[in-house]
């Protein structure tokens, strides 16, 4: 039995009468990490926090929360968890205290204290205190969202698109909350956002959704040595090298929007690629190791599904 | 269970809408009772008593606590839906069973103690005119109240139902005008008056034998004051089964439901 296994998805499916938002989704959120829910708008990143949170029923598959060694129900684990899906939930027509307050009521948290002190927190703290949600920003709502999910010191936190609308000093200021959380106080994390390069610079994994299904799920580690190992070239004949080095090498060669191949995790073969080339009469045009990051990995396995 | 009592009390308590809605129609009554009985008149110098409006609830008194009942289940049920701040009780850790009920009981005993009060206060201007008078035993209207509360009961199953049911529109005046139209259409030659809520009500404070004259300045009303036992028994039967189904299939369909 993994200790550090938190909750555990297995073959998660929605099924709409529109179609199938999620399918057959398997994957592990381990104790003490950041996982970084990464698609495109559709992909069911959405439907598979909402799944996670009660708030959507799966149409098969199963989802099993722990503590250490024991099962728990997902009432008792959710107790320990805090969500912000979608936009916060907020009346609008009252203040920010009178939602937080009803909230820390729901959630049993007995000092009222605490109210203040995740204010002060996300930085809401010197606003109007008559100033009603309806008069906020969105970047306020939001960081007023995330002051909900800190009330109940949740062992683990299930954010969607959690600084959608905040300024720059915003995003860096929530960053640098959410890893402090993670760092010193063990929280768990599940996040989604359409902003990459933050999630680059949180993330501890990642979990890559496409139409529903789950295409690739990768640590950090390994990221960080998928990415700047391919190889870019161009050929005369690029249809003809492509069928080369995957008969000759086994190699999967990918064909970009540009024509131009791009060969994963080739850097070391370099040698053996020139050699199938040059031995079967097809001229090189272009060579280049190719460097990417987060936002040009996601691209290229988003290209390489559809 | 009781952390989303006392969550939704607290939200309730700052809810002006509940207490303009129930003041509105506490006033409308108590008009209604006025200015059918005229105390202030000088006509036939008859004076009127508190009892006597006890006479008129089927009425009068009855049909506009029926409304606050079914106004007020709608709003109170279905105040989180819109801004999806139901969301909440769910994502806090409670199971759908609990939320669902948790704020049921919590609408029931709002459109049942606001009832009451306009059953029981309405008539009391009179008292200045004519006091309390003799008409009608307080015990006797005691009791018809108390079954006539069992169908306010009933009407708050059905208004959560409704909302429930109708969630996904975000207006809640649509889902009122159904339900209104849904019991109008009830009316008609039924089977049994106790069947429709609207003559339900009205059945529950019928008198048989009634005449009333005015002599020396007093109404003297003659009529059989008698409880009428099956009518009692019958309407408050069908007001629990019919409130224990409306709740359940309320419940059925919030557990099913997606968020």
């Amino acid at each position: 039995m993994d200790r550090e296994r938190l909750i555990s998805v297995n073959n998660l499916t929605k099924k709409y009468k529109f179609g199938t938002a999620v399918a057959n989704v398997t994957f592990d959120i381990q104790r003490k990490h950041i996982y970084g829910l990464v698609g495109p708008n559709g992909a069911g990143k959405t439907t598979i926090m909402k799944m996670l949170g009660g708030l959507v029923i799966p149409s098969g598959g199963q989802i099993h929360f722990y503590d250490g060694e024991r099962e728990l129900s997902p009432e008792q684990a959710r107790r320990q968890m805090s969500f912000m899906i979608e936009t916060p939930y907020l009346r609008r027509d009252r203040t920010a205290r009178q939602n937080l307050e009803k909230l820390r009521l729901l959630k049993n948290v007995a000092n009222p204290q605490v109210i203040d002190d995740v204010l002060e927190i996300v930085g809401l703290s010197d606003v109007p205190k008559n100033k009603t949600v309806r008069k906020y920003s969105l970047g306020m709502r939001q960081r007023l969202g995330i002051a909900n999910a800190l009330m109940s010191h949740p062992q683990c936190m299930v954010l969607d698109e959690p600084i959608n609308g905040l300024d720059p000093t915003g995003i860096v200021e929530i960053r640098e909350l959410l890893q402090r959380l993670n760092r010193q106080d063990g929280v768990t994390i599940l996040i989604s956002s359409h902003i990459l390069s933050e999630l680059a610079n949180l993330c501890t994994d990642y979990i890559f959704l496409h139409h529903g299904r789950i295409i690739n799920s990768i640590s950090g580690e390994e990221l960080a040595k998928v990415c700047g190992s391919n190889l870019l070239i161009n050929t005369e004949q690029n249809q003809l090298a492509q069928q080369l080095l995957s008969d000759q090498l086994g190699i999967a060669v990918l064909k970009r929007e540009d024509g131009q191949l791009r060969i994963p995790d080739a850097v070391d073969c370099k040698k053996e690629i020139l050699n199938v080339l040059v031995n079967n009469g097809v001229t090189l045009l272009h060579m280049s190791e190719e460097t990417q990051d987060l936002e040009t990995y996601y691209m290229s396995l988003i290209q390489d599904a559809d | 269970m009781r952390a989303i009592w006392r969550s939704q009390t607290y939200q309730l308590k700052r809810e002006a809408s509940i207490y303009i809605i129930w003041a509105v129609l506490m006033s409308v009554c108590v008009c209604i009772i006025l200015f059918s009985t005229k105390p202030w008149g000088t006509e036939a110098g008859v004076t009127y008593t508190v009892s006597y409006a006890w006479t008129m609830a089927g009425d009068c008194q009855a049909p506009i606590a029926m409304f606050f009942a079914l106004i007020t289940s709608i709003l109170v049920m279905g105040m989180d839906y819109a801004n999806q701040t139901i969301n909440y009780d769910l994502l806090a850790g409670y199971e759908r069973k609990t939320v669902f009920f948790g704020r049921a009981l919590l609408t029931i005993l709002i459109t049942v103690s606001g009832a009451a009060l306009i059953m029981l206060l309405a008539p009391l201007p009179l008292a200045a005119a004519g006091g309390f008078g003799d008409s009608l035993p307080l015990w006797n209207y005691g009791i018809r109240t108390l079954v006539f509360l069992l169908l306010v009961l009933r009407i708050t199953c059905e208004g959560i139902f409704i909302m429930v049911v109708t969630r996904k529109w975000t207006s809640a005046y649509i889902t009122v005008a159904l339900l209104v139209l849904m019991e109008e259409t009830m009316d008609g030659p039924p089977k049994n008056e106790l069947i429709p809520a609207n003559t339900a009500g009205a059945a529950l404070f019928q008198f048989a034998g009634w005449s009333s004259l005015h002599l020396n300045g007093e109404i003297i009303t003659e009529y059989d004051a008698t409880l009428p036992i099956d009518t009692l028994l019958l309407s408050a039967g069908l007001s629990i089964l019919m409130a224990s189904l409306f709740l359940a299939m309320a419940a059925f369909f919030f557990s099913e439901d997606d968020f």
